[in-house]
Parts: structure tokens; sequence; C-alpha cells
């Protein structure tokens, strides 16, 4: 009885920093309607920052505390120099360019921590006063759990105080309903969203800063901890700190408990979890329905896709051409970058399938990929398959998976849809991850060659070349098929759809399974070209890497991800080699969003503009 | 004193769709100026304009000694015009009382000197239904108490001119007779009024003068008594 009770409080104690870190990121989304994906770096900046402050004023219980705060005080400047410098001009920009501008400044600050704190991990301090162990019913609990447990319900007082008995407080309560009528009241939005950012970030830094001396610090923690964020805000009901509340305490005690049953699926614990609560609540726990309709996604580019003209035909024949002749210039590196690229494409314009035509902003889009690659490695690990049927029953396995994930998800839509998708990514992530035994957790599945009539470099680039301009040109047709009128209908106008009579969400769930099969072809053709299959296959960097591709290339031409995926894994790999390349990648990210705030198929207008103003 | 609205020459567009062109019309201080059309004319587009809440918007726009064409909203409140929008527009998840709060600004003083006469008890006497609400959120009151509401959290914020959005739109009788009593209130005390309306009962007992809005072009200006004698105008802009 006393193991369970302690155990209980453990689990309150986490649910503790998770609740800090999703309070902040639903008072943020709630104000600005921006995902703000660098949450979790200021989560992860406010362990590093806490760290070197309690290092130096930790040895006092009042310089322990004052250290955590002012650390989170002092990370929330951070968050508001990111907010005045990078957020503030694309408020007006499209759903996508915000979380591409807020993946860059995690990149850039990811880079920023590894460069000030160094790779290795920090142990946590021990908390003064609280470094002790306590007895509860027998079994020891360590004192700073306990000081986790109050902290909670502590700033949630707080936070009730400053939203339901300060202006500020209706302020920022009206702005999450209607940002523009309390503008024409009087109100200086700029600066309630400044002071929204400040404190949302300061929050999640606390979150860090409080679990330090639990967790310690690591450059992991802020990736990882994301996808539990969203998970709880969204099933918490997005924008209520009360529901964010019971969601981290619902989530953390599944966590404490489902370690004992389950220890190696927790995350697919918490998904389940989610997944319940969605399809009975589809506005998580103690979400409005009255806000549901102002959190529909603003409008996605509608892009309408002409027929191809003559440029575009050219363009195919020359690449097709060139693709072709390629292995007679007998660089065998060049073709090994070249299958490289091409299956990223393929992985790009799927993604742009649902982007585009679709208006579905998926976040997880790496899962099929990494279904595929997979499928692909068990099949001739486990059932010795040949690469022919692997590469046939790979991309009917990722299908599958998709037609899963795809039931969930088409129920739900804008910002509810792009997280449930990342967060079904990471549960299938953790499986691959966590079930070692199967699936050799992380250090992959090796060993997946090509048949014997393939393994010549050239036969296999031909291959590769050939599948993978065969499914973009079926993605391609696709968009100019019924189905992906009836896509396009869905996306822009899903009432008008209805009454045409089409099941917009069955359609959608169509387009997520025949995008999820192309990304699966994709993987598994990938995973033969490496001769391996690892978990990073489906994380959350290979859904961005693809997501910023599609989003280089712009989202309104069909050459867009093609264009966009080569240059990425182009600059990808010539960067690569920099130690410092992602926070570069990042940087250039954000420069690009705030020059062309409406993407790049916005640059000829943005010219125009510029040589209007000159004449 | 308040201060004198003109409008010059002003193209509104929505994208590439143009919706008002070459508009112009002046509020002087202390009057009740209409805004009269039928659904789709411009009404609604003008006061937004003004408000700087439309997407771009061109002429020249002038309140006192003030530019406001390129202005942004929150500022322009803060000169002391007070917008009340068509669709009411209250916080639902916010009680009366703190809507009206919202609406109150952070000087005590507006921008052009004058003290607020506005308090919470002060707005109770003019709309008393409201009193008994404080408590209740925004989206649990009828519709003619949001409107009530609406008006009231605007006039928090001390406007000296009130641009009001078709208020009597869908309200029972009785309750555009209590809102034209509060409406005709506000103008004796002082304040400029720009209302737009399709009752044209209603607009012409509060009116001083008329503007009539056709496909984003005015066609008519005058006093409203001039208005209601052109009947062949009056059939030709206004009767649906």
């Amino acid at each position: 009885m006393g193991f369970y009770v302690v155990q209980a409080l453990t689990g309150l104690a986490s649910a503790s920093a998770l609740f800090l870190a999703a309070a902040g990121l639903s008072i943020i989304f709630g104000v600005t309607r921006i995902v703000n994906f660098a949450h979790g770096v200021f989560y992860m900046l406010g362990a590093y920052m806490a760290w070197t402050l309690t290092s130096q004023f930790g040895d006092s219980v009042l310089g322990f505390w004052l250290a955590l705060i002012v650390a989170s005080l002092s990370i929330g400047v951070v968050g508001l120099l990111v907010e005045l410098t990078v957020l503030r001009r694309i408020y007006q920009a499209p759903e996508l360019f915000q979380l591409t501008a807020t993946f860059g400044v995690f990149l850039i600050l990811q880079d920023v921590t590894l460069a000030i704190w160094g790779p290795e991990d920090l142990l946590g301090p021990r908390a003064p006063m609280l470094d002790g162990s306590v007895t509860v019913l027998g079994h020891p609990l360590p004192s700073y759990d306990l000081a986790l447990i109050v902290l909670g319900p502590l700033v949630l007082a707080g936070l009730w105080f400053l939203f339901y008995r300060t202006r500020w407080g209706a302020l920022v309560r009206a702005a999450t309903e209607d940002r523009e009528m309390l503008g024409a009241l009087g109100v200086n939005q700029r600066l309630l969203f400044s002071t929204v950012f400040f404190l949302g970030t300061a929050l999640a830094a606390f979150g860090g800063a409080a679990q330090l001396p639990k967790g310690g610090a690591d450059l992991l923690m802020g990736l990882n901890i994301l996808a539990s964020v969203f998970v709880v805000v969204v099933v918490g009901g997005m924008g209520s700190i009360p529901g964010a509340f019971l969601a981290a305490l619902l989530i953390a005690q599944l966590n404490a408990f489902g370690i004992l049953i389950f220890p190696q699926g927790t995350l697919v614990l918490m998904f389940l979890v989610m997944a319940v609560v969605l399809v009975i609540r589809p506005k998580g726990l103690l979400g409005k329905a009255e806000g549901a309709s102002r959190i529909e996604s603003r409008a996605l580019i509608e892009a309408a896709y002409p027929a191809p003209g003559v440029w575009e035909r050219s363009f195919w024949a020359l690449a097709i051409a060139a693709l072709a002749l390629l292995p007679l210039a007998g660089d065998a590196f060049a073709l090994v970058l070249t299958k490289d690229i091409l299956l990223f494409v393929l992985l790009a314009a799927s993604l742009h399938f649902l982007l585009g035509p679709g208006g579905l902003v998926s976040f997880g889009h790496a899962a099929f990929f990494g279904c595929g690659a997979y499928a692909a490695a068990l099949l001739v690990t486990y059932a010795e398959s040949s690469m022919v049927l692997a590469l046939l029953l790979a991309p009917l396995l990722a299908g599958c998976v998709a037609i899963i994930v795809g039931w969930f998800c088409v129920r739900l839509s804008g910002v509810y849809f792009a997280m449930l998708t990342l967060a079904f990514a990471q549960v299938l992530w953790s499986i691959v991850f966590q079930w070692t035994s199967v699936t050799g957790g992380d250090d992959g599945l090796l060993g997946v060659w090509p048949d014997t009539w393939a393994n010549d470099d050239t036969v296999f680039y031909y291959l590769v070349t050939v599948l993978a301009i065969g499914g973009i040109l079926l993605l391609r047709q696709a968009v100019h098929s019924p189905f992906g009128f009836a896509t396009r209908a869905g996306r822009d106008s899903m009432l008008r759809a209805e009454a045409l009579g089409l099941h917009v969400k069955q359609v959608q769930h169509v387009a997520m399974v025949f995008a999820g099969a192309l990304a699966g072809l994709a993987g598994a053709l990938y995973a033969f070209s490496k001769g391996s299959a690892f978990p990073d296959y489906m994380g959350i960097e290979m859904s961005f890497d693809s997501l910023i591709a599609v989003m280089l290339g712009g989202v309104q031409s069909l050459l867009g991800p093609l264009f966009g995926a080569g240059l990425f894994s182009w600059a990808a790999h010539e960067l690569s080699t920099l130690s410092y390349w992602r926070g570069i990648l990042g940087l250039l990210i954000v420069v690009l969003v705030l020059a062309f705030p409406r993407g790049l198929a916005g640059i000829p207008a943005a010219f125009r503009a510029a040589r209007e103003r000159l004449a | 004193m308040a201060e004198p609205l003109e409008v010059q020459s002003l193209n509104s567009y929505y994208g590439s769709a143009q919706a008002l062109f070459d508009v112009s019309l002046q509020v002087a201080p202390g009057e009740a100026v209409v805004l009269l059309g039928r659904n789709g004319a411009g009404k609604s587009t003008t006061l937004k304009s003004i408000m700087g809440l439309v997407p771009r918007r061109e002429g020249r726009l002038r309140f006192g000694e003030r530019d406001i064409a390129a202005m942004q909203a929150y500022r322009i409140a803060r000169l002391g015009l007070g917008y009340v929008p068509e669709e009411r527009r209250v916080f639902a998840a916010l009680t009366v009382e703190e809507n009206l709060l919202v609406g109150q600004k952070e000087q005590t003083k507006s921008g052009d000197g004058r003290t607020n006469p506005w308090s919470f008890e002060r707005l109770f006497q003019l709309f008393p239904n409201l009193a008994e609400l404080r408590g209740r959120l925004g989206g649990h009151i009828s519709g003619g108490e949001q409107q009530m509401l609406t008006i009231a959290r605007t006039l928090m914020g001390n406007p000296s001119l009130l641009l009001l959005d078709e208020p009597s739109e869908g309200l029972a009788p009785i309750i555009v007779q209590q809102l034209g009593a509060a409406i005709k209130e506000l103008k004796d005390m002082g304040l400029s009024l720009l209302l737009s309306e399709q009752n044209l009962k209603f607009a012409s007992a509060i009116g001083d003068r008329a503007y009539v809005l056709e496909s984003g072009h005015v066609r008519f200006a005058g006093t409203v008594d001039q208005l209601l004698a052109d009947e062949e105008g009056r059939r030709r802009w206004l009767s649906l």
C-alpha cells in the first residue's frame, strides 16, 4: 500500500514541472495563436540557467529558490527578445510559417545551449534542506518531491489570481476570444502579446528549473518535453490552465504507475489516454466549445495548381534525362547523394500533398517514412523476405498505420490536428526506441541490403530513381484527379464541400493514407539504401526537415517540394560538416521567414513592391 | 469638447475587391449622423475603415487635428473614437463586469484631457438591465443585453465620438425603444454619434444629418428631413 502511495506522490511531483511548461504553452497559444515550438528549448534553458545560478548561490535555502526564480525570469527575458525580434513580425503570416520560424528559433537556441554549456549531461544540484528523504508509510520519498507537489497547486493558484482577479488577466482572456475587438477598445495588443510571451516563457523555464534537482539538464530535454507538453495541452483543452493542470496530473500519474505495469510503453499509455480523451471530448477535458470556431486554422495558402505547362513538361524531361545519365559520369558519391535527395523529395512531395491540396498541417509525417523503413527492415530480419516483397508490403503497412492514425487525426482540425499527428509520430518513435528486443532500440536494425540482382550501385540507383519519380508523378496525378479536387474543396470550404455531398473527413482520411503509403515507400527504399533502420527515421527532426523542405519550396506549387527538398538536402549535406550546422540552419530559416513572411511564392510580389517603392 | 471627424475620398479594399469608392463624410462635434443603406452597401466597412479595422484603406481621415489614416485601431480608440460593432462581439467567457473592465482604458483621462464620467454605476443607470447581470458571463445573456453591454463597454473608454454599427438589428421592438432612449441620452450629453442603420424610423428619430450608401458609393448627403422628403431617392437606395 505504502509503495503505491509513494508512487502516486512521485507522480504528483513530476506533474508540477509538466504543468508549468504546459501552462506556459497554453497561455501563449491562447493569445497569440502561435504554436510555439521553441517552448521546449526555453524549458531546457531554464534548467541550464538554474544549474549555473544554483552552483553559485544555491547553498542556502533562500539562495537556491531565488536562483530558480532568477533563472526563470532571465529566460523569460530571452523569450521576450525572441518575441520582439521574430514573432512580432509574423503574427499575420500563414500558420505554417510561424511554426517553421519557432522551430528555427528552437534550433538556434539548442546550439547556443550546446556552445555555452557543452555537450555533457549536467547533474542537478541538491536543494538545501530538501536533500534527504521522508518516510511515507514505510517507504522513502525524496523531500524535494514534496516541494514540487506543493509548487504545482501554488502556481495554479497564482495564475488563477492573475487571470481572474486582475485587469491584465481579463485582457488576456478577452484576447483569446477576439483580438481585433480588443484593439478597437484601445488595448495595445503588442504590449499584451509581449507580456504574455514573457510569462509563458518564464513558466516553461521555471518548469525546467524546478525539475533540475530531480532530473538534471541535458540537450535532449527540450525536444523530449515538447511531445508531453503538447499531449497535456491538447488533453486539458487548448488555452485552459485548469485543464492543463488536470491533464498534467493525469499524464504524470499514468507514467508513475504505467512504468510498473508496462515499463517499455510509458509514452504509448500517454498517447492512449489522449486518444480516448479526444474521441470523447474533441476539445480536451476543459476546452471550451465556444472558442472552437476561432481556433480553425488560418486560411492555408489556397493554391490552385494549374495543369502542367510547357515549362514544367520540359523541366520533367530534362530532370529525368539528367537522372538517367548520371551513372555514366562514374561518380559513385554523386549516386549516393542523388539517391538520398530523391527519397527525401518523395517524402516531401507526399507531405506536400497533405499540406497543399489537403490543407492538413501534419507535424509527424516522418512517422510513415519510418514505418516503411521498419516494415522493410523487420520483414528482412525476421521473415527473411526478399527486397521486392518488402518494397511491396512496406508502403501497405505504412498505409495501414496511416489508417489508424488518420482515423483519430481527421476528427480534429488546424492546430489540434497538427499536435495529434506529432504525438502519434512520437508514440511510434518511442515504440521503436523502447521495444529493444524486436527493433533493436537505439542501435537500430542492420543488414537490410537489396537482393543480389539489385546489389549493384547503378542498378539500385535506377530502382530508386524509377520508384521515386513514379511516386512523385503519382502524387501529381492525384492532385488533378477527382480525388484531388475533393481534397482541395474540403480545404477551401469544408461547409460548401459537405453541402455538395462530399464526406470531407473521409476524403482527408484517404489523403492521409495515400500520402502515408508513399512516405512508407520512400522509407523502405531508404532502409535498403542505407542497409539499416534507425528510430531517427521517424523522429521529430525528420518530420520537421520535411516540413521545412516543403515550406522552402512553397506550398503553392507542385514543383515546390521538389526544389525545396532538393535544396534542403543539398544544403544539409554541405553544412553538416560544420559543428553548429543545425543552429545555422535555424538562423537561415528564421531569416527566410522574416524576409518573406508570405512564403517563397510571395517573393515576386515582394520584389514588385520594392520596385514600386523605388520608382 | 469633442473633435470633428472628417473623411475624404475613402477607398477600402478586402484583398483585391474594393468595397468603398471615394466615400466622404463629416461628423461635427455633438452631431448625430446616420449612415443608411441596404445590406452590403458599405456601412459597416465605412465604420471599420474609420476605426482602422479593414485590411487596406486609402484617403484622408482626420479626427480633430490628427491624421488617423495610417493609425492602428488601438491608437485611434485612445484618441476618443468608440466603436460598437454590429455583431456585438461581447467577450463570451468574461463576466459582464469584466467586459466593462476591458473597455476601460489605462489612463483615467482620455487623450484630449477630458475626465472620464463613466463608472459602473453611471452605466448601470443608463442600462438598468445590466446591473443585476454583473457576475453573469457575456455569452449567457440575451441579445438585447449583449447590445447594451457592448455599448456600455465602449463607453467605459470615454469616447467623444461613438461609431454604432446597426445597434437595432435583430432586437425586439421594446428593446429597440430602450436602446433609442439611451442613445438619445448620450447625444444630449454631448457625444458625437455616427450611426449605421437599415431602420429608417429608428435612425431618423436620432439623426441630425444622413448619408446614404449604395455599393460603396455615397448617393445622398443631407439632413434627415431632406431624406425623408425625398421619396424617390428612398425608394431607389433604401427600399427592398
